[in-house]
């Protein structure tokens, strides 16, 4: 199983650090949608510089995941940033275009390593939680 | 003193963010801000005609009942932290408007208030090196493809290179030439890594190579 998750941990770092680096030091062309709600919506993403803080995310992720640090917080940091990525590539480009190909895996691939950190993500799942203050990095005895 | 302002802080954030989704999609009650420069403009228009503005509406309407009642608040709050920091950026740097920023600005305090003070649930996925599933403490990521000072042997080695070779034709073969190219050189670092850890232990173990 481990060798299941080294691959796809190694092949979403591989995709993420150019995708994000891309915006800040040109390496390939950035797709702005063929449909007009996806070109709207990157062009106005990139014009108020929303991108550059989607892309300084997705950097930061993909750095985190290929040199083992943090992995679990750079998955959730990077959760939104995927989702987007599927809105866009998937419902807005279309469901049959070539885009929602890429939008279906850096998902998939987002969701798929965090349910390879379960543990980390279980106590966040949890229905009741009671607020302490100051801040604990254990909750208290009762 | 902060301790008392946490039931407060929770009723009113929860309040904050049902009213909010409430406005988008059964009101409005009160005017929804459309911008009034043109980078706010252009942005909440974008957001509205690709439907990604219901998309965040319903997050904060779904995360505001949640914290309301306080049924899975950790996972409501995290949920909805990047559509609120979304709205503080919108209010504070494109729109510019003192009242939106202080309602926005208001939300992602509360929204860190709360998670702060619900620290000991985000703790595990604080952790910094944290096993993966089907990883042990002696076969994990950082040891094979991130620590370049160690060792790896022979077999591991062939076994740690499986990972990447796939890896690396998913992007040969499926990826686009340039954008594939660029993932091939990223997964050049592990491969490196890999690569000095196997050299070591022939170094410093020779006769075990024979």
């Amino acid at each position: 199983m481990r060798y299941l998750v080294w691959t796809l941990r190694l092949g979403f770092a591989a995709w993420l650090i150019p995708a994000g680096l891309n915006h800040f030091y040109p390496l390939f062309y950035q797709p702005l949608g063929n449909q007009p709600e996806s070109t709207a919506l990157i062009v106005a993403l990139i014009d108020t510089g929303l991108f550059s803080l989607v892309k300084a995310v997705e950097l930061f992720a993909g750095i985190c995941l290929l040199l083992g640090w943090r992995v679990p917080l750079a998955l959730v940091l990077e959760l939104p940033v995927s989702f987007n990525v599927w809105y866009w590539d998937v419902p807005l480009q279309g469901w049959d275009s070539v885009s929602a190909y890429y939008g279906w895996a850096v998902l998939g691939a987002n969701v798929l390593l965090m349910l390879a950190y379960w543990p980390s993500y279980r106590a966040l799942l949890h229905p009741r939680a009671a607020m302490h203050w100051p801040p604990a990095m254990r909750e208290e005895a009762p | 003193m902060i301790a008392r302002l946490l039931p407060p802080a929770r009723l009113l954030l929860g309040a904050m963010l049902l009213y909010n989704g409430l406005n988008h999609f059964a009101g409005p009650f009160m005017p929804f801000p459309e911008g009034s420069t043109p980078l706010a403009i252009q942005l909440m228009e974008a957001l509205r005609f690709s439907a990604l503005l219901d998309v965040a509406m319903g997050m904060q309407m779904a995360a505001g009942v949640a914290i309301l009642v306080n049924r899975f608040a950790p996972l409501a709050l995290a949920a909805v932290m990047p559509v609120n920091i979304c709205g503080l950026y919108w209010a504070l740097l494109l729109e510019r408007s003192p009242t939106w920023s202080l309602c926005a600005g208001l939300a992602v305090a509360l929204t860190a208030l709360l998670m702060f003070a619900l620290l000991h649930r985000y703790a595990a996925m604080l952790e910094p090196h944290p096993l993966a599933l089907g990883e042990s403490a002696e076969h994990r990521y950082e040891t094979l493809y991130a620590r370049s000072a160690g060792q790896t042997g022979g077999r591991d080695f062939a076994l740690a290179l499986l990972p990447l070779v796939a890896a690396a034709a998913f992007y040969h073969f499926l990826v686009p030439s340039v954008l594939g190219l660029w993932c091939l050189v990223v997964l050049m670092i592990p491969l490196a890594v890999l690569i000095l850890r196997a050299l070591q232990r022939m170094l410093v173990n020779p006769e075990r190579q024979r």
